[in-house]
């Protein structure tokens, strides 16, 4: 790869909401290879046919799972060797995908493995469910992000909190799922772009793939932000985007902030910037990338990605636990965890363990 | 015939060589439990004068055929509790055969149940009679065939619309309803129990909810009137109850215990079981701040299969095995006591029993997950040994005798008068099923 080009990178849109989101993110970088897939033939008739590909025929004739993972994950065997066709020699695929959904949950973990398995890096980006959903479909949604997590190189969760902007209580559902929507397409452009150009100020494809590996996921959160102090807002934005109550930035191991702006920004923002950040996280300690875009004129942009969740949280951290599959009979299986699997093997680095601190590493590796 | 005594808890006469020839049943004023622990099973028999109970003997073997708290070789556990026993009849030099035995499997559930009784008197004052319909009502609930009810604790009495009522004999009253905690258990366990104790030669005098029994040894009247979490980490199970308003108000047995934590370091650390266990015996910390940067840096030395040379590792690393196993436990717990809606019921903090509750800075961590002070619970009871009193892993062994003869004294009184509740009910019940 000469320097500054973009990798080869296909974005593949999995499911019906996946397939949105991936036109929405599209329009912001359409740069990338954008592919469509879904079980559905009606919602995929609004993007190209050359793009796009309808999977599962034979299992649901082309009218949807019926939000059923099993029929999705058998519709995408069904079509292997298309959906391998489509992805080519691409080095890196990511897999847009909502894990309420049949096709998102059932077909999106399967085509990462597809991507793997044609030589590329897949990323599932995954849009969790709205918090107000069935108990079940998030239970189904956990464990398409554990089976997500087995088979691709990383999981990146957007969480479909309200951002702050449309949780104004007399919001219309309308304007609410239009900002969601919005804010997640910004998070996952924002991260497209990040693995696509990883190389400028300081940040690597391997830093950044070393926080999104982490297991139990990562959570993307993006913030903008322009006038006085620009950069600051922008991160704090970042940071508050509603899943900080969930997901609080002091619990988690890794932090990886990427600061975008136009060509205006200068650096003495961006340190004033910084000094805001240094007293959100536990230890003070982050990796850093700042990007230039002309584009964005006077507008700063900052993503959060946060990774390596202590386990004090409670509820999202089980979410996030790592799954093991394989539960032998008669196994403790609680939440979806099976207990007997030793706990620090399945828990990413105890942040606040000072006895772990203390000693160099002591996570064994994945 | 010289023998080789047991452990002796009292130091009373019981270093003697035993009599050939044992009165076929002991004293009245005795009473046993055998404890069938997943990493021992522990027998105890006692001495109960009046409010006192003076241990004569305590005999531990280590548990075979029993894992998580249920039986999985009949033999092999027999063969152990027949040990324990006969070490225990050994050193009080007594021959007992009837035992008050725990159940605590993780089958075992517990539930609150309610039954009502209309007071048709015309004075409307109400009599035993009226209460005792009333418990027994409360114990009619509908339960799978494969399950039965092996205790029920009454809570408090409603009279009509004034609740809380602790003893509503000679009140005046249209309604009476009667609050009672039930906890059953699958009839497969209960069975196999009986067939065990058949099988060695003893008889059951009352089958207990092991949590329940835990919380008579170690829990004071003024935490069961304040809120309290009882947690009893053994080897192979966790037992939760929540006591509150004076009564039990959730039972939860989970298959999960201090076997785990061993089981992780021997994985953490590449180790065998035994070592490990002696690891975490030694070494263990559970919670990091009690552990200083040069502490972790200690170097210990864990056998290996092939016990050639040891390996090396930091205590640092046992540590945060440890940690990170006790966190996740105590977390479930407090989970489980969240979901049942009694977390702000439990002002006076989280009381550890159990092997587990011997590990160092356990309550620490308990104060960090619950967010409340904890203690180690020790049985409150008599003995010269201060090795008994101060441990926590007899806390259900003990708890078994206090429980037990609280449950046989209820019982003698009702012969005496016609008063029946609830314990002697279950009580009943039991005495019907040996």
């Amino acid at each position: 790869m000469a320097p500054g080009e973009a990798r080869r990178m296909v974005v593949l849109g999995v499911g019906t909401v996946g397939c949105r989101l991936a036109g929405r993110i599209r329009e912001s970088e359409p740069e990338h290879r954008y592919l469509f897939i879904d079980t559905d033939r009606y919602p995929l008739s609004a993007y190209d046919p050359s793009d796009s590909l309808l999977i599962g025929a034979g299992e649901t004739d082309g009218r949807g799972t019926g939000k059923q993972p099993s029929v999705g994950s058998r519709a995408a065997e069904e079509s292997e060797v298309r959906i391998k066709e489509m992805i080519g020699e691409a080095e890196i695929v990511a897999v847009v995908a909502s894990l309420g959904g049949g096709t998102g949950a059932g077909a999106g973990p399967a085509v990462a493995r597809y991507a793997r398995e044609s030589g590329a890096t897949a990323v599932v980006i995954a849009l969790d469910p709205f918090a107000f959903e069935s108990s079940v479909k998030v239970q189904q949604a956990y464990q398409a992000l554990r089976r997500a997590e087995d088979l691709a190189e990383a999981v990146v969760r957007i969480p479909c909190t309200l951002p702050p902007s449309a949780a104004a209580p007399d919001a219309t559902v309308k304007e609410v799922f239009l900002a969601c929507e919005e804010y997640a397409a910004g998070a996952a452009a924002s991260l497209i772009r990040m693995l696509a150009n990883p190389g400028t100020m300081r940040l690597d494809f391997g830093d950044l793939r070393r926080v999104i590996s982490e297991p139990g996921g990562a959570v993307i959160g993006i913030g903008r932000g322009d006038g006085d102090k620009r950069v600051e807002a922008a991160i704090r934005q970042a940071c508050n985007s509603s899943f900080l109550d969930v997901y609080r930035l002091h619990s988690a191991a890794n932090v990886l902030l990427h600061v975008a702006g136009g060509e205006t920004l200068t650096l003495a923002e961006v340190e004033d910037g910084l000094r805001a950040i240094s007293g959100i996280t536990s230890d003070g300690d982050y990796l850093l990338s700042v990007d230039i875009r002309p584009e964005l004129m006077d507008e700063v942009v900052a993503t959060v990605l946060l990774s390596g969740f202590s386990s004090e949280k409670g509820q999202p951290r089980q979410a996030a636990d790592v799954q093991h599959d394989i539960a032998p009979e008669g196994a403790f299986v609680y939440d979806g965890v099976n207990i007997d699997v030793p706990t620090f093997l399945r828990r990413p680095r105890n942040s606040y363990s000072r006895a772990a601190r203390f000693l160099p590493d002591l996570r064994p590796g994945r | 015939m010289q023998q080789t005594l047991p452990f002796n808890i009292s130091g009373q006469q019981s270093l003697q060589t035993p009599k050939l020839r044992l009165p076929r049943n002991g004293p009245p004023e005795l009473v046993a439990a055998l404890d069938l622990g997943s990493s021992k099973v522990t027998c105890v028999i006692a001495r109960a004068e009046d409010d006192v109970l003076k241990i004569c003997s305590l005999a531990t073997e280590p548990s075979r055929g029993i894992e998580r708290g249920e039986l999985v070789d009949l033999d092999e556990a027999s063969a152990a509790a027949s040990a324990a026993i006969t070490k225990a009849q050994m050193a009080a030099a007594v021959q007992y055969s009837r035992y008050m035995v725990g159940v605590a499997g993780r089958r075992c559930q517990g539930r609150n149940s309610r039954g009502s009784v209309a007071v048709v008197r015309e004075s409307h004052e109400i009599t035993e009679k009226n209460v005792r319909q009333a418990l027994s009502a409360a114990r009619t609930i509908s339960l799978p065939s494969d399950r039965l009810i092996v205790d029920a604790v009454p809570q408090s009495f409603c009279v009509d619309d004034s609740t809380g009522v602790r003893n509503p004999i000679g009140m005046m009253g249209n309604r009476l309803d009667a609050e009672v905690y039930l906890a059953t258990e699958s009839v497969s366990a209960v069975r196999n129990i009986q067939v065990l104790l058949r099988n060695i030669g003893a008889r059951g005098e009352a089958i207990l909810f092991e949590p329940f029994a835990t919380a008579e040894a170690v829990l004071t009247d003024d935490e069961k009137e304040l809120g309290v979490v009882q947690i009893d980490i053994g080897e192979g199970t966790m037992d939760i109850v929540v006591y509150y308003a004076g009564g039990p108000r959730f039972a939860r047995v989970l298959p999960v215990g201090g076997g785990h934590v061993v089981r992780d370091v021997a994985v953490g650390l590449s180790t065998t079981i035994a070592g490990a266990r002696d690891l975490v015996h030694n070494y263990g910390v559970a919670s990091d701040s009690l552990v200083t940067a040069e502490q972790a840096k200690q170097v210990l030395e864990a056998p290996t299969p092939e016990c050639d040379i040891p390996h090396t590792c930091y205590l640092g690393k046992l540590c945060y095995i440890i940690e990170c196993r006790v966190e996740e436990m105590l977390e479930i717990a407090r989970r489980e006591i969240r979901r049942a809606g009694f977390e702000g019921h439990v002002g006076t903090g989280v009381v550890l029993t159990g092997g587990m509750a011997l590990l160092k800075g356990i309550t620490k961590k308990a104060e960090q997950v619950f967010g409340t002070s904890a203690r180690v619970g020790r049985p409150k009871i008599y003995t010269d040994d201060p090795g008994l009193r101060d441990n926590p892993a007899y806390a259900t062994a003990v708890g078994l005798l206090v429980y037990g003869i609280k449950i046989r004294r209820t019982v003698e009184k009702e012969r005496k008068s016609p008063l029946v509740d609830a314990m002697a009910r279950s009580y009943e019940w039991v005495r019907e099923f040996f």
